[in-house]
């Protein structure tokens, strides 16, 4: 395999810097096409002679050797015969290039570099980040060992800089504990530090750190911004997701230092490993987390689509470093991906059964999904699907038999409805009881001849006392099948419906029998429900409706993905007077509904087979939530209604007659009889009925049957439901190109794939998301490691090796030292993508060891931003950190794992006054102290102490944060509750610990230590022990106002066996150290 | 402004720049006043902290005020007046008028689509003409300040990707907000407040009313918005807790200084200059914003002109005056949220109701900045994310109570003060109010004029993200030239 360049030569390619520097350049090496030329060009040329043919100028393409060559632009080893040279120094106004109006000029050296470049014969080459890594010969370096050592001591050397010498070990300690775990060393890790003379004594403290599970913790942040984590779902109304056993996962993941390979394979596709863990399908949540809305009206396929997207854009930013998403619309006009390689990307995620948005009207979580099973859970799930099992096998053989006990039956019974006319006098009023037994009687009917004139309703005739509700008007009641029916005029009626009745659940059979007209079908039309809404309330209910004009029967937790639904192969004509039948037999199987019309059975296709959770309202599930607008209306909420729904299609013209619901499931000769057919002498039709009604043996093992349903469905009930990745079932979902990216413009169809400029895809991976997994973390993928490597690194040096860390591609930065990363990415991969090893690796390196001082200042104005690594590395910390550090030096962080978001201080009426109608109900107790990555997130409304430190909003991959400097973050800083708790509690500690107000310079250096890891200065102690006395001077005359200073610091108890003055006044002193430099900043 | 004075500390800054010879770098000023965050080594002068090539060109509008009018002001029962709705009511919408679109959002599960006119008298008013409805007789006065934009369209039907768009040029969330551009582009005009402020009327609100509307997206995150709230605490943490009276405070800031300041003096680095001036502005915005939210310094008969409503913190009313007094401090972008127009139902009553909360005081705005000079250089911008259907949603009810849906096709925002032509109406929709026929301008449209406005060459304003040039305007986006003054 060819090198993408000479190692020699890689030590001096430094962009930016070496053109900034360039006198200093030891030995002329031959110019980098890659990291000096390309950067070049693209930046001023290619915008116009680059990839993109409608925008190109002249027919000039300089992005390709052959067309540049052929035009004359370049002629290798001649610069003066290149045009490209001649314009660039060309004083005519039209030749100059690039155009005067681009504003974009190019500068002497930067000629020179061309030059140079064309001289050396004009190389080109692939994109350094198109091919894979190869690792660099590791130069020989006095005084290192380490191979990272080697390569960045070679880089400063070859310009002329010094490294910085070594941190003390309490600015080490600092740094790597922050680095590792994301909080500050206790007094005791420092002196513990300190008094380790022993050879070993860093490697020490970092297998201590690596074994903390804060580790994981620290590790997840900057993952959760990649994978946009958030605890809601983002959009409108932006509910709560309820995915954070996701991040929990993710930090287990970590602490368990699961290979980054299997971490990427596992959020890809763990569900369809080879009998995948809760862990490996926990992981693909990853994928789930994309903003979702649930705003009525909307098309749920948009929005189903945006999601789509946005799994792409986050694989291509997290884990290649691409930006692939410019793609979705048109070619891309830097990166060599075209449309369709982004919709075969797209493909591969592209094939679960999702609706796309979320319900508005049920707290149901959008499938698919996976139970997360507690301990134990999962066994009691498992043994109670075993006697659901059981159950059906036992009552199926009690059923064989049947057949001969109900011959002897015969002999001194007959079935019902054999000289019987319409069940509703038979059931109704009791009077007529010809034969023994009789049919079931229905839970509900209505003949809608029973009328409340003075409440314009009708009565119920099984039970007079139940009144339809709703407006209906009773005028308008016209003729019915029998005396009067039900009539919707328009659709003004759609809530019209009898409460309290038919309740029916999963585990429940029911049936429904009515006579029905409608004039004018519409394509989309609903008969009845039980529900909330369609469509808003994730179908959650049952419903018998009219989709594309045929009947369809829907029984669902969350459509499409948790929900039954068959559908008639024809549609239907309801001019007349036409009976309807209904009937579902409690199994959770689409096999289990049944449609008849005129008492005949329908033909039907099972559209969705798959129930797992009930179709109900609970309160426990927050589908009753009567703080929300929406559901604040009407108190009766879901009620057996017919006619139409809430925000969704209503019949017009549309009338209801001899309306019956039965608790159980009716035989196709029931059905037939209450539709009106001619009686058959039939005893063999039967056998069902007598089955249900009349078999002892039967109707014990459908009771058993019957009771293992529901003891299954009560406890899937209480169970954690989670977003997970699930293949369809059926055929792939077809996925087209979009033109312009628009889901209502569909081109051709393409199946999944990868970009070719890639790695080509592996010939024996399967296409779909476990061949991606494998793809993407294929040793031979010239990203993911490389990605993931320079992840890392900016986690211990606060900047990449490759500063866009969101951009490997043409318009990203080249590496500040290509040597070294790709040395990191080879090795991580011949590791075993061991992320502990790297990280151990990295923080006991020389070049981590630095000093954030340079050895001499001079080199800061030639390296500003450090990229050279002429010292160690030095940041602001982040959001997380400093809440965290505060709650760890105070004492009160709770260092628990894992486990539910929570809520600690954040000031009032944040989320009240945003119109989404959340209320922050603030956590008590230790959940006040959780670490911060605990924190809910709202999407819309992050926490705000989060966002005034620059924390994303987490709706969108993002792997770098700004750290930006403003006002408001020192007000957080100086007056968020939380900090100032702190402040309160470790001023405590200290007046415990030095009681004496003499003693309280004791304080000042024992609050440094904790904060900042190092003692005070004498003038930094000075000031700090003057403020305290100015601070003791005010309370001394001011008591009252220690008090309610104390008062005003958070909920956890004051210690009420300390002066409050003295407290109050150390309060000052540990205020202003919160927002000392040496307390924010990593040094 | 407000003048303050604080015991001198043991050290000035001057002091310290001149200690340490690196002085406050110009990044880090910069990037404290909201400025630039790239790390430039220019220094940057006090007066321009945006980007230095901006404004392209000599602005008209030094600063914004932008009335947000959330849910979707029906512009049929404001201001674009349809009479032939009234003659044709109940009748259905024409074919011709469809022109073969689907209904979206939630009507296109009703059968018909029957005209509605509006239940609002409509009259003209001012020199020009312009028609208000009787929902805004106050405004109605101002008409001849007012330049009326009746060909707005929009891309998107649903509240959250309407009003993202209106906001930030895209229907996702993510990109930087019209106000966190300015904010980057142009810096503040003022040390000791924010260059982006945002108001929101305190009432229920129909359509969520969050952060990310106001979000710097990409940009870096001191370009997002401080909200000031109605309440004690008018800003984020802006409070010390009590038992800190203000002289105590400021012993403890002198006191870190000093800390800070030997931490320079060992160190020699600009962020830690930059971080001690952080601290300085943040105590300049204590003591400052105070003064700028107590309105009763205001003379009582100014506040009276701002209706009733102005007297409570929180108010729309409210909101008006402490936006005039914002541009009066120098901030660059107010924004007003006023939700409650979202009338799918019933719409007459809760029109007029939203509309008292808003008419009075948006007149009183026009008139206080006129007479005060400030609509010389400051732009009001008063928006909404998308209009409502000609046609009423669901059926009308039997007292004529009718609702309207979303509409995108065509709904009127209006603009007043810097550099637009008073009293104009610009484009003009069909007779039924559904489709522009004349003067159409998309959102994209909209950014560009109200940048051109301040200065700014839309085209050219771009900040690079994931390798690409990222715009306001995305890819879009013509100045409407006739509004021009």
């Amino acid at each position: 395999m060819m090198l993408p360049f000479a190692p020699a030569k890689l030590l001096f390619l430094v962009p930016a810097i070496s053109l900034a520097v360039g006198s200093e350049r030891a030995v002329a090496a031959e110019v980098s096409y890659n990291f000096e030329v390309r950067p070049l060009l693209s930046a001023k040329c290619f915008a116009c002679h680059g990839a993109d043919a409608a925008k190109r100028k002249g027919k000039l393409r300089l992005d390709d050797r052959a067309s540049a060559v052929e035009k004359k632009a370049v002629v290798p080893g001649n610069p003066d015969a290149s045009e490209l040279l001649k314009r660039l120094v060309s004083k005519d106004e039209d030749e100059v290039m690039p155009p005067p109006e681009k504003h974009n000029p190019v500068t002497e050296a930067e000629r020179e570099l061309l030059r140079r470049w064309v001289q050396e014969g004009a190389k080109y080459e692939p994109h350094w980040a198109f091919i894979a890594p190869v690792k660099p010969a590791i130069p020989s370096v006095a005084g290192v060992t380490s191979p990272i050592d080697s390569l960045v001591r070679e880089a400063l050397a070859n310009k002329g800089m010094k490294p910085a010498p070594e941190a003390d070990r309490e600015q080490w300690l600092r740094r790597v504990s922050f680095s590792l775990t994301g909080l500050p060393p206790s007094l005791g890790e420092i002196d513990a530090f300190l008094a380790d003379t022993s050879a070993q004594a860093y490697e020490t403290v970092v297998d201590r750190l690596l074994k903390s599970p804060h580790y994981g913790e620290r590790m997840a942040i900057d993952w959760l911004d990649a994978a946009r984590y958030g605890d809601t779902y983002g959009r409108h109304e932006d509910a709560d997701s309820e995915v954070w056993p996701w991040r929990e996962w993710v930090i287990r993941a970590f602490n368990s230092n699961l290979s980054y390979d299997k971490f990427i394979q596992w959020q890809m596709a763990g569900d369809m490993l080879p009998n995948a863990t809760q862990d490996q399908i926990i992981a693909t949540t990853f994928h789930r987390l994309p903003v979702q809305s649930n705003e009525s009206g909307s098309d749920p396929e948009e929005f189903r689509w945006e999601q789509v997207f946005d799994r792409v854009k986050t694989t291509a930013t997290a884990v290649l470093g691409l930006t692939l998403e410019c793609a979705r619309c048109h070619d891309h006009k830097y990166d060599p991906v075209t449309t369709r390689e982004y919709y075969q990307l797209a493909a591969f995620l592209n094939n679960i059964d999702e609706l796309g948005l979320f319900s508005r009207y049920t707290n149901g979580i959008p499938p698919p999904t996976a139970f997360v099973y507690k301990p134990g859970e999962n066994d009691q799930h498992a043994a109670l699907k075993q006697q659901l099992q059981q159950a059906e096998t036992d009552y199926q053989a009690a059923r064989k038999p049947a057949l001969e006990r109900y011959a002897t039956w015969l002999k001194t019974h007959a079935p019902p409805g054999l000289g019987a006319g319409l069940w509703s006098e038979l059931a109704d009023t009791g009077k007529a009881q010809p034969i023994e037994a009789l049919p079931r009687k229905p839970e509900l009917y209505a003949s809608f001849d029973m009328v409340d004139v003075k409440k314009r309703a009708f009565l119920a005739d099984s039970a007079p006392s139940l009144m339809g509700s709703g407006a209906i008007t009773i005028n308008e009641s016209l003729p019915g099948k029998v005396g009067h029916s039900c009539f919707f005029p328009t659709d003004k009626n759609k809530k019209y419906g009898f409460p309290k009745v038919a309740h029916y659940l999963r585990w429940q059979p029911f049936s429904f029998s009515f006579f029905f007209k409608c004039e004018k079908l519409p394509e989309k039309g609903v008969i009845l429900h039980r529900s909330r809404a369609g469509l808003d309330a994730a179908n959650r209910g049952y419903e018998l409706t009219l989709e594309s004009g045929k009947l369809t029967a829907t029984l669902g937790h969350f459509y499409p993905g948790n929900a039954i639904r068959v559908q008639a192969k024809d549609r239907i004509n309801l001019s007349g007077w036409k009976h309807i039948g209904f009937t579902y037999d409690g199994s959770s199987r689409a096999a289990g509904i049944k449609l008849f019309v005129e008492g005949k059975e329908l033909p039907v296709v099972i559209v969705r087979d798959q129930l797992y959770k009930d179709i109900d309202y609970l309160v426990e599930w927050g589908d009753l939530d009567k703080t929300k607008v929406a559901d604040a209306e009407k108190g009766d909420l879901i009620t057996l209604r017919f006619g139409g729904r809430t925000l969704d299609s209503s019949l017009r013209n549309a009338g209801m007659d001899e309306l019956r619901a039965f608790d159980t499931q009716l035989s196709p000769i029931e059905i037939a009889q209450l539709a009106g057919l001619p009686k058959k002498d039939d005893n063999m039709a039967w056998l069902d009925w007598y089955i249900r009604e009349i078999d002892a043996p039967c109707r014990a093992a459908f009771d058993k049957l019957t009771a293992a349903r529901k003891a299954e469905s009560d406890f899937s009930t209480h169970l954690t439901e989670l977003m997970v990745m699930k293949e369809n079932s059926g055929p792939r979902r077809p996925t087209p190109v979009l033109r312009r990216g628009d889901f209502r413009q569909p081109s051709d169809l393409v199946m999944p794939g990868t970009p070719a400029v890639l790695l080509p895809f592996p010939k024996n991976a399967p296409q779909d998301r476990r061949g991606l997994a494998q793809w993407l973390t294929d040793p031979q993928q010239p990203l993911t490691s490389r990605v993931q490597v320079n992840r890392l690194w900016t986690m211990f040096f606060g900047r990449g090796i490759v500063s866009t860390p969101e951009d490997f591609g043409l318009q990203g930065r080249v590496p500040s030292n290509p040597a070294l990363l790709d040395y990191l990415a080879v090795h991580f991969i011949e590791s075993g993508w061991d992320m502990k090893a790297l990280c151990r690796e990295i923080a006991l390196s020389k070049t981590y060891r630095q000093s954030s001082l340079h050895s001499n200042p001079a080199i800061a104005r030639e390296d500003p931003s450090n990229a050279l690594l002429a010292r160690g590395p030095k940041f602001r910390l982040g959001a997380e950190e400093l809440r965290d550090a505060s709650l760890a030096i105070c004492g009160l962080l709770n260092p628990a794992l894992g486990g539910k978001s929570v809520m600690p201080y954040q000031p009032a009426g944040l989320w009240e006054d945003s119109g989404t109608q959340h209320i922050y109900t603030q956590d008590t107790g230790d959940k006040l102290y959780r670490r911060s990555l605990y924190t809910f997130w709202r999407r819309t409304c992050p926490p705000p102490m989060m966002s005034v430190f620059d924390a994303p909003t987490r709706e969108f991959c993002r792997v770098k944060r700004e750290t930006t400097l403003t006002p408001l973050q020192a007000l957080a800083l100086l007056d968020d509750t939380g900090f100032l708790e702190a402040q309160r509690v470790l001023a405590e500690r200290l007046v415990k610990q030095h009681p004496q107000p003499a003693n309280q310079a004791d304080r000042v250096r024992d609050a440094f230590r904790m904060l900042t890891a190092h003692p005070p200065t004498a003038a930094q102690e000075k000031a700090m022990a003057a403020l305290i006395d100015e601070s003791r001077d005010y309370y001394s005359k001011n008591p009252a106002e220690a008090a309610k200073l104390l008062a005003a610091t958070g909920a956890s108890p004051l210690d009420k066996t300390l002066p409050a003055i003295e407290v109050a006044s150390t309060l000052l002193m540990t205020r202003a150290l919160f927002s000392a430099e040496p307390f924010v900043t990593s040094y | 402004m407000h003048c303050h004075s604080y015991p001198t500390p043991s050290i000035t800054r001057r002091e310290w720049l001149s200690q340490t010879g690196y002085g406050l770098g110009g990044a880090a000023l910069a990037s404290l006043l909201g400025g630039t965050s790239n790390a430039s080594p220019q220094p940057t002068s006090d007066k321009h902290r945006g980007l230095p090539a901006l404004p392209h060109f000599p602005a008209k509008a030094k600063r914004v005020i932008c009335l947000f009018m959330s849910g979707g002001l029906s512009q049929l029962d404001g201001f674009d007046y349809k009479p032939v709705l009234k003659v044709r009511e109940r009748q259905p919408l024409p074919n011709s008028v469809f022109g073969g679109r689907q209904p979206l959002g939630m009507s296109k599960l009703q059968g018909s689509f029957l005209m509605q006119g509006s239940a609002f008298d409509f009259t003209q008013h001012g020199k020009s003409g312009a028609w208000f409805s009787s929902a805004f007789p106050h405004l109605a006065t101002q008409a001849d300040r007012i330049c009326f934009l009746k060909g707005m369209v929009s891309d998107a039907v649903n509240h959250d990707p309407a009003i993202i768009f209106m906001n930030s040029g895209n229907q996702l969330p993510g990109r930087p907000s019209m106000g966190s551009w300015i904010s980057y582009g142009l810096g503040s005009e003022n040390e000791n407040l924010p260059a982006f402020i945002v108001l929101v009327t305190k009432k229920p609100a129909d359509q969520p009313l969050s952060s990310r509307l106001w979000d710097s997206g990409f940009l870096p995150s001191q370009h997002q918005a401080t909200p000031f709230r109605a309440g004690k605490e008018a800003v984020l943490y802006l409070n010390n807790p009590p038992g800190i009276p203000t002289a105590l405070h400021r012993k403890m800031l002198d006191r870190l200084r000093e800390v800070q300041a030997d931490e320079l003096a060992r160190r020699g680095e600009a962020e830690i200059s930059a971080r001690i001036e952080q601290y300085e502005m943040a105590f300049r915005m204590q003591t400052s914003v105070p003064g700028l939210t107590d309105i009763s310094t205001e003379k009582p008969e100014t506040l009276e002109k701002y209706g009733p409503a102005v007297n409570t913190p929180g108010s729309y009313a409210y909101n008006c005056v402490l936006a005039r007094r914002m541009c009066e401090s120098g901030v660059r972008f107010v924004q007003l949220y006023h939700p409650g127009w979202d009338h799918h139902a019933v719409l007459k009553p809760t029109f007029d109701a939203t509309a008292k909360e808003v008419d009075q005081p948006t007149a009183a705005l026009l008139q206080d900045m006129a007479e005060r000079g400030l609509l010389e250089d400051t732009l009001v911008m008063f928006v909404t994310e998308f209009g409502r259907t000609c046609y009423s949603q669901g059926n009308v009810k039997e007292d004529g109570e009718y609702g309207r849906e979303h509409h995108r096709d065509a709904f009127t925002c209006w603009l007043a003060g810097a550099g637009v032509k008073p009293g104009m109406t610009h484009g003009a929709t069909d007779d039924f109010g559904f489709n522009v026929v004349e003067g159409k301008v998309n959102v994209n449209d909209f950014h560009a004029t109200f940048l051109h406005l301040m200065g700014v060459q839309h085209d050219r304003f771009a900040y690079s993200y994931q390798g690409r040039d990222f715009r306001l305007t995305d890819v879009a986006g013509d100045v409407v030239k006739p509004i021009l003054a």
